[in-house]
């Protein structure tokens, strides 16, 4: 009975599943931007966050009355931190859910694959990618309005230079995607600013004991650090490197800024001298003086996430927030009639490309058609942390 | 003699069933939906691959965890040629293919002197060996970031290029099928059988039965990579952008549970167990929103998990048992080789 | 090369050994009684890191923290059995171990809905202080890491030799019709092989998380580690998969630091497989069969 049972919606798995994928339906009452994100898989802690502020923004734009008066439609799907996954889920927001353009805040590698999709289908795609490595690479459909290397690594390494003195650096780099893109910028951009960078260490994502690489590091004559990590070895690291004794200046990349890693380690991050990490506006705006032009649109938004979901907003849920308020703003300029979808999408892809002077959260943005990236003011910060709270070191507008 | 026996029993067994999805793959384009073709395609993928796996294991009773390795061979080395040589895509399937059956032959040799539980943890050890190799020789894989502009294959325009992807990759999934189908019932597929450990059959009976084993281990671990490295080939031609994470243990898993869940006992398994994991992952991604709306990551985890466990204790020798009985044909070409 | 580097290097390759050579200790216990490889080892060492933050938190201190943590794995592991591997005792063995493989899933799945997925940490057992010794420093936590592993060890050698219960598990791996017919119920060692396991994993795991951060999704690569230990050190003694931990860890650790730049993980492997392939059964087993 049981067997039978089983066999039965075994069939009417694969049936349904064929079904599924069949069903169409075109509403012209609302806009559609399709959304990737990880909510399993390791890259789910970027996923996840970057999906709430998408959140929040639709809800707000929906609240004020829509986008020229029509209501956003936010289609969701996991891609389970796979590249296959990603690729199906962007193929099936494309051709199923029929959206005008969709993003995809995967980790770096992953929201590679949405490139080819977007520029084979014909639809605005927006990869979540730092990396500056793919920025001639994004073709007619691709956009990438978030950061580069480029343009963040002067402010660490300005800092390290002009308060410090440091002029020796060494690089505790992680074994992925973001870890490649740091290890290509760092050395590129830290000869033209007067350092050298007398070591280089890698890590596992996964790795747990850093100690034999923040050994060679500590034998190698560095004056600092530069931890590039999106997990919790790069925390870990900063702790290890304070317990064994090693006083050598740490800055790090935004994941070690996470109020999640200050909250177990924060001692180790205030040990002399205090670690230097990369963080967004968003995050600290508090401390921001009240003559920052952006200070009021993160208050504003740290308020709304607050208030649904109880607990502050992080740099990730910023860029999935910056996204929506991108291709918002595109659709907005646009105003596509949906019901002929091409057309649609193709002046989706036009507005996209004569973005001017957005400001967002993680930069202001000017695009043009052959710059999909377009980000003309960087808004990184540098933080430490001070008891236990985080405390604004440097903002770009102070590096010059 | 033996080729019109086999002939035979293929065209009185397995020819019916082979019409039956020629003639649902016929038809499927001209559903004219985008999503399903890709869906499709996809499982075509992955039987292939997890075809490889089970002649591996359902005939010669050995574990590979590291097909994921001959489908990372077959992408990076035809995206390889094609991108930095300029050689043709077709070509490079061809190269590809070939180059990755020698590695496995090599492979096969040092490995296979070895049997039970430490093979499978050998190709576990190679697939990580493997990923961490692609990720780090940067200057020729992309590493980590991967690499992009993998050249389409050509296909004479005369259809979308997914289609035309759709009709290549299940030419191949049927070709292989029959091909396999006719491996089993060969002089050679008996002696497989004759050498898998699980059946009662060891390699004492084997040896005196005049068979080198060696010969034939090595030879069906090539056969099984050439599987999976044309697969991967196409599959870089198809995605366009490969990276090596897709490439890691994870997916040898995945293709180890695909080929369970379907059968071990015949080919037709691969194609069975890969539609049931692909269709499950897909339903799960259509109804658990509408129980949980938000995120829902989590609960696919548990369900996936859920269903693993139900499929494997309500139908130990997967879903070929099942398919059997429906078609009624029975398949008296090969026989239960994993023991329920 | 600097000595105390290489100090360095060797006491992160012990540490890192003690925890491959734990997890390996836990998939021992289940693969020599039942001949199942349990592929949830890794959700037991998460679950006792979980189950051990959680519980400190809500003020309980820390011994009963952990006996408790403990003891809910177990159950957690006489549930993975009793309910998952024993109504399908009848199936293959490479069925048992794919049902381990779904019942880690959905552990993880779980874990992920009641714990999300923030990485959570501990501070080091009773706040051992690090030690610092010619150069090298060792950290406060790692002393508990080694010395649990050895009394894991040393308890369960004892309890093999000289328990009958001990006994009993050992005639059911080498001889299950031979028990039988002795009267030891294969199913009773079964389950409790189950249990054994899954505490000793509870235990690496609450032990680690102040050294390592623990999260819902660290189950399966620990898994994988364990898996690889068990196999360099041959799965058929205890001994062998403790060699099989510490050869495993010491690789990493010294590839990690006398190796350039990123290769370190191949390098490492791919000594070990080499082990695989001349030591095909194992550094220090000696019987014939894997």
């Amino acid at each position: 009975m049981i067997k039978r049972v089983i066999i039965v919606s075994m069939v009417a798995v694969l049936v349904l599943g064929a079904l599924a994928g069949c069903s169409t339906s075109s509403q012209p009452t609302s806009y559609k931007v399709g959304m990737i994100a990880a909510q399993t898989g390791p890259y789910s802690a970027l996923g996840l966050p970057a999906l709430e502020g998408m959140q929040v923004i639709a809800e707000e734009i929906n609240k004020a009355g829509g986008i020229n008066g029509v209501p956003l439609e936010l289609i969701v799907y996991d891609d389970k931190s796979s590249s296959t996954e990603t690729v199906l889920a962007a193929k099936k927001l494309i051709e199923v859910d029929k959206v005008l353009a969709f993003g995809c805040s995967s980790a770096t590698g992953l929201s590679h694959g949405i490139v080819p999709v977007a520029n084979d289908m014909e639809t605005p795609g927006i990869p979540m990618s730092g990396t500056g490595l793919i920025n001639d690479q994004l073709g007619k459909w691709a956009f990438k309005p978030i950061s580069s290397e480029a343009d963040y690594i002067p402010l660490p390494l300005g800092y390290l230079k002009n308060d410090h003195g440091v002029t020796k650096l060494a690089g505790l780099m992680e074994n992925s995607g973001y870890g490649e893109g740091g290890d290509h910028y760092l050395k590129e951009v830290a000869p033209g600013m007067g350092m050298t960078i007398v070591e280089m260490q890698y890590f596992d994502p996964t790795a747990t004991d850093m100690t034999p690489q923040l050994t060679n590091i500590k034998n190698s004559g560095a004056e600092a650090i530069f931890i590039w990590g999106s997990g919790p070895a790069g925390a870990l690291a900063i702790k290890q490197a304070r317990e064994m004794g090693i006083n050598l200046y740490i800055v790090t990349t935004p994941a070690q800024a996470s109020p999640n890693y200050i909250e177990e380690f924060g001692d180790f991050y205030e040990a002399e001298p205090p670690a230097v990490c990369l963080d967004s506006k968003l995050t600290m705006w508090r401390q921001l003086p009240d003559t920052d032009p952006d200070k009021q649109m993160c208050q504003q938004f740290d308020e709304l996430y607050t208030a649904k979901y109880g607990y502050s907003p992080s740099m990730w849920a910023a860029i999935g927030a910056q996204m929506v308020q991108f291709i918002a703003d595109g659709i907005e300029r646009a105003n596509p009639d949906p019901s002929n979808l091409a057309e649609a999408r193709d002046a989706v892809r036009i507005a996209f490309e004569s973005t001017e002077n957005l400001s967002q959260f993680m930069g202001t943005y000017t695009l043009s058609p052959t710059d999909h990236y377009g980000r003309i003011i960087p808004k990184e910060v540098l933080i430490i942390v001070k008891n236990g709270e985080k405390v604004l070191e440097k903002t770009y507008e102070q590096l010059q | 003699m033996e080729i019109s026996k086999v002939v035979e029993i293929l065209k009185r067994q397995q020819s019916t069933k082979i019409l039956l999805l020629l003639c649902i793959l016929f038809f499927m384009p001209l559903l004219n939906n985008l999503y399903l073709n890709t869906i499709v395609i996809s499982i075509g993928f992955y039987s292939i691959v997890t075809m490889g796996f089970i002649l591996l294991m359902g005939f010669a009773g050995q574990i590979s965890l590291g097909q994921a390795i001959f489908f990372g061979l077959g992408a990076y080395i035809s995206g390889i040629l094609a991108v930095k040589y300029d050689i043709s895509p077709w070509l490079t399937l061809v190269l590809a293919t070939v180059t990755t059956g020698c590695i496995a032959m090599l492979l096969g040799r040092a490995i296979f002197r070895l049997r039970g539980l430490i093979v499978g943890g050998i190709t576990l050890a190679l697939n990580l060996v493997f990923f961490n190799l692609v990720q780090s020789m940067s200057g020729i894989t992309g590493g980590a970031t991967g690499m992009m502009n993998i050249p389409q294959l050509p296909s004479g325009g005369f259809m979308s290029y997914s289609l035309f992807i759709y009709y290549v990759v299940w030419l191949s999934v049927i070709l292989l099928l029959v091909f396999s189908l006719n491996l089993v019932n060969s002089r050679v597929g008996r002696a497989l059988k004759a050498m898998n450990l699980f059946s009662g059959g060891s390699d004492v009976t084997a040896q005196v039965m005049g068979i080198n084993i060696m010969k034939y281990k090595a030879g069906i671990f090539a056969v099984s990579a050439m599987f999976a490295s044309l697969a991967g080939s196409i599959y870089a031609h198809y995605i366009s952008c490969i990276e090596p994470a897709t490439f890691g243990v994870s997916y040898s898993v995945m293709i180890a549970i695909m080929a369970i869940l379907g059968g071990l006992s015949s080919p037709w398994g691969a194609l069975l167990g890969a539609a049931l994991i692909v269709g499950i992952t897909e339903l799960l991604r259509e109804i658990i929103p509408l129980f949980t709306g938000g995120t829902t990551g989590a609960y696919e985890l548990i369900a996936y998990g859920f269903i693993l466990m139900a499929t494997l204790r309500y139908l130990p020798s997967g879903m070929i048992s099942v398919f059997n009985r429906l078609t009624k044909l029975g398949d008296k070409s090969s026989t239960e080789v994993i023991s329920p | 090369m600097n000595p105390s580097a290489l100090l360095q290097f060797l006491i992160s390759g012990m540490n890192l050994g003690c925890i491959y050579a734990a997890i390996g200790l836990g998939l021992f216990v289940v693969y020599s009684v039942t001949r199942v490889l349990n592929l949830a080892q890794g959700e037991f060492v998460m679950l006792g890191g979980m189950l051990t933050v959680s519980l400190l938190r809500m003020g309980i201190p820390l011994l009963p923290t952990l006996l408790l943590a403990v003891v809910i794995t177990a159950f957690v592991g006489a549930f993975l059995y009793q309910v998952i591997i024993y109504p399908a005792r009848n199936s293959s063995g490479s069925t048992h171990v794919f049902l381990t493989a779904g019942f880690a899933f959905s552990l993880e799945g779980i874990a992920l809905l009641v714990w999300g997925w923030g990485d959570r940490g501990l501070p080091n057992f009773l706040n051992s202080p690090n030690i610092h010794l010619w150069g090298a420093t060792i950290f406060g936590q790692t002393p508990w890491i080694v010395v649990s592993t050895l009394i894991m060890v040393i308890g369960l050698f004892l309890f093999y030799s000289r328990t009958i219960q001990g006994k009993a598990l050992r005639a059911c791996a080498d001889q299950p019709l031979g028990a039988r017919i002795v009267g030891i119920s294969t199913e009773k060692m079964a389950l409790f092989s189950f249990m054994l396991a899954a505490a000793l994993g509870a235990i690496s795991g609450a032990v680690i998380t102040p050294l390592t951060m623990t999260s819902y999704g660290v189950g399966l690569p620990l898994t994988v580690k364990g898996m690889l230990a068990a196999f360099i050190g041959g799965l058929n003694k205890a001994e062998g998969v403790i060699v099989g931990g510490i050869v495993l860890g010491l690789a990493e650790a010294m590839s990690a630091g006398l190796m350039p730049s990123g290769y370190y993980e191949v390098i490492a492997l791919s000594a070990l497989i080499l082990v695989f392939l001349c030591r095909p059964r194992g550094l220090v087993t000696t019987q014939s069969e894997v």
